[in-house]
């Protein structure tokens, strides 16, 4: 469900940074990489969510025919791209008298999401595959530039899918057969003392959480980036945005609700009070660096006065503060079992969830002091919470 | 009151060459000159210990990982890359199968049934069959995430099964099975062996090995270490090969 919610999030905060530059005809050739570049990540996101290497192996076994997976893995990237470029073309044709032009853009978007995964094919092709995948690359890249060839740019579609299909169907066979491969033991890292935070940093880093903050990340700072005038509160708030949505990707769903843990607290009796504590502290101290990282940057590229930028950092933390306890206690109350054998967490916690960052966000722009006295009220029912030790493992126990 | 299998029929004799067989994952080798003949109608028996070889020799067998070395040659004729023939010849219950949680028992059933392209009417008589044979017919219409494990277990079978192979490969086939379950689980596997299938099985559980066994394989170290006939009392004989 988060990851649908974040989804949407991001698609219009990248809609956000897009809408200006189309009103901007006047720079063709911009549009139409950005249009493309825009389609590569929605459709590197989308083949990177749907992956699931033990239905592949099931599909395998089951049929022996690579073409089924081949068409299933196009199919379950091709539904998303197109009904995504349906709701953006129905968007971006209000803010513009030129639906020709509209509609070049579109097929970009579409293209690049296309091609996003399909680069990512060639890590899996023999040298000759490889070269014919290069050769689609081009297709695609090239015809990109040729600006107003709408006609060219379709028979180019046309070609690409015949690429995409065959270099699809040969990744798909190589993979089949690393699927099933034993995963070598590696040597120690400097984690391997410490195996709680090595599985909270795997867990965290999971390319399905990774993938749509990275996008967002990218795609927002490029939008900032292409429109400088945008006032720096937007920047500010959009920072705020993007730590609650951290949070919602890590923090709502990782806090110690997934079955190994619960079975960690039942079968080990390790103090379910440290682990909280622990995984909270990751995921605060992550979500932080991030959002101290970018508001740094822009508030650097503004040129923001030293006191400005002291008070707005207090803001960021007390933010994160506030957010990441609500979402703990969110987490701590309202998962499910699910049919994934992980605790997620339930429709209401999505509701009040969703309800408490409006509250957070409306007493933010009533007065920072009030953000203030929320995280201190929060950081005491923490405390108590956590330190009650049977009131932790109660919840865990359900 | 003896319940009808799904619809099977008497298959020709046949057998499975395997010669010098061998497999690595980069530098490691998980499995080292194996030899052996198998043949049609006979129940199989791989012990082991754990990460023995066992599962990556039924992944061999299955055509989903190729050999670094030697060959398998199946029903004589027939080369490994026959992915058709593989479809067809070949059911293989992995040791933790795959579900759409969303799916119920006889929709998950029909769906493979269906990749598998067999024919509707056929399809529907094996399910029907099927659930009887393990009694799951009031689990029919139920999701897949509501069922328990050896419920989950059984469906597995069945679909590894729909389709008629002549070669059965079972990963842990009785884990999640309760004791009534495992009795009537190697009774469908000895009437199965009875119309001709091959079944090659691997096993933790002795007890299971020694009543359903006609052959015993005992993979150690990475090598086929001992072949025989079932003679009983394997827990003696997996020790003392093993230790």
């Amino acid at each position: 469900m988060a990851i649908v919610v974040l989804f949407i999030l991001g698609l219009a905060y990248s809609l956000r940074s897009f809408y200006p530059i189309i009103l901007q005809f006047n720079q063709p050739l911009i549009i139409s990489s950005t249009s493309l570049l825009i389609g590569i990540i929605i459709g590197v996101f989308i083949s990177f969510s749907q992956y699931d290497s033990e239905e592949v192996s099931f599909l395998y076994l089951t049929t022996y025919k690579v073409s089924i997976i081949t068409w299933y893995y196009i199919l379950k990237l091709a539904m998303p791209i197109i009904l995504i470029s349906i709701i953006l073309f129905g968007s971006l044709i209000f803010y513009s008298n030129y639906p020709g032009r509209i509609f070049e853009y579109q097929t970009e978007v579409i293209l690049g999401g296309f091609l996003g995964p399909y680069i990512f094919l060639t890590f899996h092709l023999d040298k000759k595959w490889k070269l014919i995948h290069l050769a689609g690359t081009l297709l695609i890249v090239i015809t990109s530039l040729l600006e107003g060839h709408l006609g060219i740019k379709i028979i180019a579609s046309f070609l690409f899918s015949f690429f995409f299909y065959w270099c699809s169907k040969k990744s798909w066979e190589k993979r089949l057969y690393e699927i099933n491969k034993f995963k070598r033991k590696k040597r120690g890292t400097i984690l391997s003392g410490n195996p709680i935070i090595k599985k909270e940093l795997i867990l965290l880093f999971n390319p399905q959480r990774i993938v749509p903050l990275t996008i967002l990340l990218v795609v927002g700072q490029i939008g900032f980036l292409l429109e400088s005038k945008l006032p720096f509160n937007v920047i500010l708030l959009v920072t705020l945005i993007l730590v609650t949505l951290m949070h919602d990707a890590w923090t709502l769903n990782i806090i110690g609700l997934e079955e190994s843990t619960i079975y960690l607290y039942k079968y080990t009796g390790v103090s379910s009070k440290k682990l909280i504590v622990k995984k909270w502290f990751i995921c605060f101290s992550l979500v932080f660096l991030f959002g101290l990282s970018i508001y740094l940057f822009w508030s650097i590229y503004y040129n923001l006065s030293v006191v400005d930028i002291t008070n707005d950092i207090f803001q960021l933390v007390m933010f994160n503060f506030v957010i990441s306890i609500i979402y703990i206690f969110i987490g701590l109350k309202f998962s499910d079992f699910n049919s994934r054998t992980y605790y997620r967490i339930n429709m209401v916690g999505v509701i009040i969830s969703g309800i408490s960052m409006l509250s957070v966000f409306g007493s933010l722009l009533i007065s920072g002091k009030l953000l203030l006295i929320e995280a201190i009220i929060l950081g005491i029912i923490f405390v108590r919470v956590v330190y009650h030790e049977k009131t932790v493992r109660s919840v865990l126990y359900v | 009151m003896k319940k009808q299998l799904g619809v099977y029929s008497m298959f020709d004799s046949f057998n499975i060459q395997i010669n010098n067989l061998s497999h690595s994952y980069e530098e490691k080798v998980a499995l080292d000159n194996i030899n052996w003949t198998l043949s049609s109608g006979k129940i199989y028996v791989l012990l082991g210990p754990n990460g023995a070889g066992k599962t990556t020799f039924l992944n061999l067998l299955a055509g989903s990982i190729k050999p670094t070395l030697g060959t398998i040659t199946l029903f004589n004729s027939f080369g490994k890359e026959d992915k058709e023939f593989l479809n067809k010849n070949i059911g293989y219950l992995t040791e933790y199968p795959y579900f759409y949680p969303f799916l119920t028992t006889i929709e998950m059933i029909r769906l493979v049934g269906q990749l598998r392209g067999l024919e509707q009417g056929f399809l529907e008589n094996q399910i029907e069959k099927w659930l009887d044979t393990f009694n799951l017919m009031e689990y029919r219409n139920q999701p897949m995430d509501s069922l328990s494990q050896g419920t989950k277990k059984r469906v597995a079978f069945i679909i590894s099964v729909i389709h008629q192979p002549k070669i059965i490969l079972l990963d842990e086939p009785t884990n999640g099975l309760d004791p009534k379950q495992i009795v009537l689980f190697r009774n469908v596997l000895r009437e199965l062996a009875n119309t001709g299938c091959l079944i090659l099985l691997s096993t933790h559980i002795m007890g299971l090995g020694e009543k359903l066994a006609d052959e015993v394989g005992i993979i150690y170290n990475n090598s086929l270490e001992y072949i025989g006939d079932n003679m009983g009392n394997l827990e003696n004989l997996y020790l003392s090969i093993t230790t």
